[in-house]
């Protein structure tokens, strides 16, 4: 049979329905067979339970992995209304699916990545790809990712976001094997014949002078050049800004030098923070920036990160020649969707990239609060960035 | 040779340009961030303008205020997470639904249901609501105290549904005013549950886009009802205009008639005695007399078209008096027997339960001889007449129903249209005036005739009038 992939989308507002709706038009492009793996992303308006439940109404016992989103992106476009989900089933002869999920990745990320790890060990070797998908609000992705990545059983390309909430930063959800968590990581691994390609692109530009973080800890950066971190911000906006909505989140950011710069990605990572803590005046950054990190302010340009995200997926295209993926994943950061866009979002960032690959291969993904992918094979966190993944079978499907 | 460094003053000179030059890099930054902000107002401002020029385009162009209403709510729900909407309109003193809106999921109890909803328009409460407010409906109990019938009513609409608990959620009350003090109707928006997304946040109490929003559609809801005003007067103007023609040429007709009706009755008068003298005068000469019975039926024929004429073109006044109408059938039948020859037809009456009825006999007969006369002509080879008076409601008042009925082969299709028109006849010798007098007696009876024909069921004629007990 090879591998069959379908997708499918609903904004019905009735949880149930739209999960079984979403499922049903999944399912319809698996010609009869049965899904081995069902990655389902939603917004944050539907009970996330309901949901599911209706979702797995229609797959059965399929394993499910996912999250909840600040919008879904399929061929229709970019949706970040408050009822949207989309689902993509797939089945196969030829790859394999596992799913795992790990807890308290809040409290303790590090070792929340270990037993990822360990996990990963347990299962049968031969993955190509882990997919993950973390808590958008609490993780700290990079110790997260170093947990996971320390004693890996072997080479495996990491590619993920984490979970939204409309960007209303008051709980995200994650979908672990049917079941709807928060503060969690959900995983797939997806091995057997599969060539995963993956690209991550940002379009921010370094501003001022280059800044010390004095002092931070567990995320939170409490003082830069000494002062307090939230004093620090606010001398890039307004002087009366009392605390970080999605439109300061959108509208600064900072970069961390990489260890290992790369020609298309640059020599910058950039780092948003996600939380206020007001009595201290620290930010929450779930790239995790530690003290004595020398850091740069920065801004995205609308333009650039058009023009970065349709290079990076031309770059894929361009190392498979004649060849289409079996399926297109797209993490695509909240702060590049609607919120920089506006109404333009799909015509400015999603279809000119689509349009790389065409409207025949099954595109599923969603606008994240972050995203996980690799530069010069190390796995990152990174925010305000489109991370793309094209999954190819093996020499072509 | 390691390159020398700069003074001390140049040193101090650089890292205070630098700090300058950051500071310059924050304002930079803080401009470009209420620039941001200025666009992303501008572009929710014009995506509201175009929102507005589509409904405005689109209500300029409905003619049912339902329809308006409905775009109304679709507009309403494409700009802010309204789920529901509800539109009422102001009739008659009370505000009745009109037009309902549901995004998938969340659809109520449909169209069907809106009729015989409508609640009484308290005018205190339109005073208490000069202007949009959004309002969770707690808070609309509280601050609309006048408000409760229009929640119970959404909630009939939107909630009680099996399977969909009922959740408080937010209500946009949103009145559609003509002019001050004159409501043109309502529309409440509503969604589920208080909370919203960044992208698509409640409108702010009295939004004055709102009010902008209702006064157009409060306009496009005037002109339609306008429209529908408008129709209906040039309906009756058209109605009247071909009455007031009709009874212009009847006048002209009946002063034609009058006169005719005086010169020939006046030479016909002469005839008949002269005919009575001669028949005197001849006696039993049998060629004579055949002679004169001759000239005796064409001078009646001459005396009925006549006497047809005058029912038609100058008929008096019903003299209404309460009668039984089964002897007046019966007559009727007698006559009609006598003046079309016996060709072996069969006439079958029935009258169920019907007592007397205010009628003027001689009009109630004449109108049925003519009726009568039709259906036996309608059977040259014999065949059969029913006729079937009973009772029958009609907008709670009782009607005397008459049906005359032949089993011959029906009337064409182009010749039923025009059945009723004066001087339209398909026979040789008719005058084309007896269905014309049929109906003009049962319309001073304040009744109606109608006609039912097809080739295989025959021709059924059907006369209702008022039994007029009261």
């Amino acid at each position: 049979m090879g591998t069959a992939v379908g997708v499918g989308k609903s904004t019905h507002r009735r949880c149930r329905t739209a999960g079984s709706t979403a499922a049903e038009s999944a399912l319809a492009g698996l010609g009869g067979h049965k899904p081995g793996l069902v990655l389902a992303f939603a917004t944050a308006g539907y009970d996330q339970e309901e949901l599911l439940r209706g979702v797995s109404e229609v797959t059965g016992g399929s394993p499910l992995a996912g999250c909840s989103a600040e919008g879904v992106i399929t061929h229709e476009g970019s949706d970040e209304g408050s009822h949207a989900i989309g689902v993509m089933a797939l089945a196969s002869d030829r790859l394999t699916f596992d799913t795992f999920s790990s807890g308290d990745v809040s409290a303790e990320p590090r070792s929340c990545g270990e037993r990822l790890s360990e996990q990963l060990r347990a299962a049968p070797a031969g993955g190509k790809l882990l997919l993950l998908f973390a808590d958008g609000l609490t993780a700290n992705c990079t110790e997260l990712l170093a947990g996971l990545t320390e004693r890996l059983p072997y080479p495996v390309a990491i590619v993920g976001g984490t979970a939204g909430d409309l960007l209303n930063f008051k709980r995200t959800y994650q979908y672990c094997d049917g079941r709807v968590a928060s503060g969690s990581v959900s995983a797939v691994l997806i091995g057997g014949e599969a060539r995963p390609d993956i690209e991550v692109s940002h379009g921010c530009d370094l501003i001022g002078l280059e800044q010390t973080i004095t002092r931070a800890e567990r995320g939170f950066v409490y003082e830069i050049e000494g002062r307090p971190a939230w004093a620090f911000f606010k001398e890039y906006l307004e002087s009366d800004a009392e605390d970080l909505d999605a439109l300061t989140v959108a509208h600064i950011c900072l970069a961390e030098l990489l260890p290992r710069a790369n020609l298309d990605y640059g020599e910058h990572i950039i780092r948003v923070p996600l939380k206020l803590e007001k009595e201290t005046g620290a930010l929450f950054f779930a790239g995790g920036l530690k003290a004595g990190t020398r850091v740069h302010v920065a801004m995205r340009r609308p333009e650039r990160i058009c023009e970065r995200a349709v290079a990076s997926a031309r770059r894929i295209a361009a190392r498979h020649p004649g060849e289409d993926p079996l399926l297109v994943l797209q993490f695509d950061c909240a702060g590049r969707g609607r919120l920089l866009f506006g109404e333009r979002t799909n015509e400015a960032s999603i279809q000119p990239v689509q349009r790389v690959f065409g409207n025949g291969v099954p595109w599923l993904g969603l606008h994240t609060y972050g995203e996980i992918a690799p530069v010069e094979g190390r796995a990152y966190f990174h925010n305000y960035t489109l991370a793309l993944c094209a999954l190819y079978g093996a020499g072509g499907s | 040779m390691p390159a020398r460094a700069p003074p001390p003053d140049e040193v101090s000179t650089l890292i205070r340009q630098n700090r300058e030059l950051n500071e310059q890099v924050k304002q930079l930054v803080r401009a470009e961030r209420q620039l941001y902000l200025s666009r992303r107002e501008v572009e929710r401002q014009l995506g509201r303008t175009h929102a507005l020029n589509r409904f405005a385009l689109e209500a300029g162009g409905a003619s049912e205020p339902g329809e308006i209403l409905r775009a109304l709510s679709e507009m309403l729900a494409g700009l802010f997470p309204f789920e529901q909407g509800l539109g009422l309109l102001v009739q008659g003193g009370r505000l009745v639904p009109a037009a309902v809106f549901a995004l998938p999921g969340r659809e109520g109890k449909g169209e069907e249901e809106l009729s015989g909803r409508a609640i009484a328009l308290d005018r205190a409460f339109a005073d208490e609501l000069p202007s949009p407010r959004v309002l969770s409906e707690p808070a609309a109990r509280k601050e609309l105290p006048r408000s409760g019938p229009l929640l119970d009513l959404l909630s009939h609409f939107f909630c009680e549904r099996a399977g969909c608990p009922v959740q408080p959620g937010v209500v946009l009350w949103l009145p559609l005013w003509r002019k001050p003090g004159e409501l043109a109707g309502l529309l409440l928006m509503r969604k589920a549950k208080e909370e919203t997304t960044f992208h698509c946040e409640l409108p702010a109490d009295r939004d004055s886009f709102l009010e902008v929003a209702a006064r157009h559609a409060a306009a496009a809801v005037s002109n339609a009802l306008l429209l529908d005003d408008l129709k209906r007067s040039y309906g009756t103007l058209e109605r009247t205009q071909a009455e007031l023609v009709a009874k212009e040429r009847l006048a002209a007709v009946g002063e034609l008639a009058a006169v005719m009706a005086h010169e020939v009755r006046n030479p016909l008068g002469v005839v008949f005695n002269s005919l009575g003298s001669l028949r005197k005068l001849l006696g039993d000469v049998r060629d004579g007399a055949a002679l004169l019975d001759m000239m005796e039926e064409e001078a009646d024929r001459l005396d009925r078209i006549v006497g047809d004429l005058l029912d038609f073109a100058r008929p008096k006044p019903p003299n209404l008096l309460p009668e039984a109408l089964e002897p007046i059938i019966f007559g009727a039948i007698e006559t009609a027997r006598r003046a079309v020859p016996n060709r072996g037809v069969d006439f079958q009456v029935e009258v169920r339960g019907l007592g007397a009825v205010v009628m003027d006999s001689r009009m109630i007969r004449q109108a049925l001889v003519n009726l009568l006369i039709n259906a036996v002509q309608a059977l040259p080879r014999g065949g059969r007449v029913r006729v079937l008076a009973s009772e029958e409601a009609r907008g709670g008042e009782p009607f005397a129903r008459i049906e005359v009925s032949d089993d011959g082969p029906g009337i064409p299709s182009e010749s039923a249209m025009r059945l009723f028109e004066p001087f339209f006849t398909t026979k040789a010798s008719g005058t084309g005036l007896g269905l014309a007098v049929v109906r003009r007696f049962v319309e001073a009876h304040q009744g109606e005739v109608a006609v039912e024909t097809s080739p295989e069921r025959g021709t059924t004629f059907r006369v209702l009038i008022p039994v007029g007990r009261g």
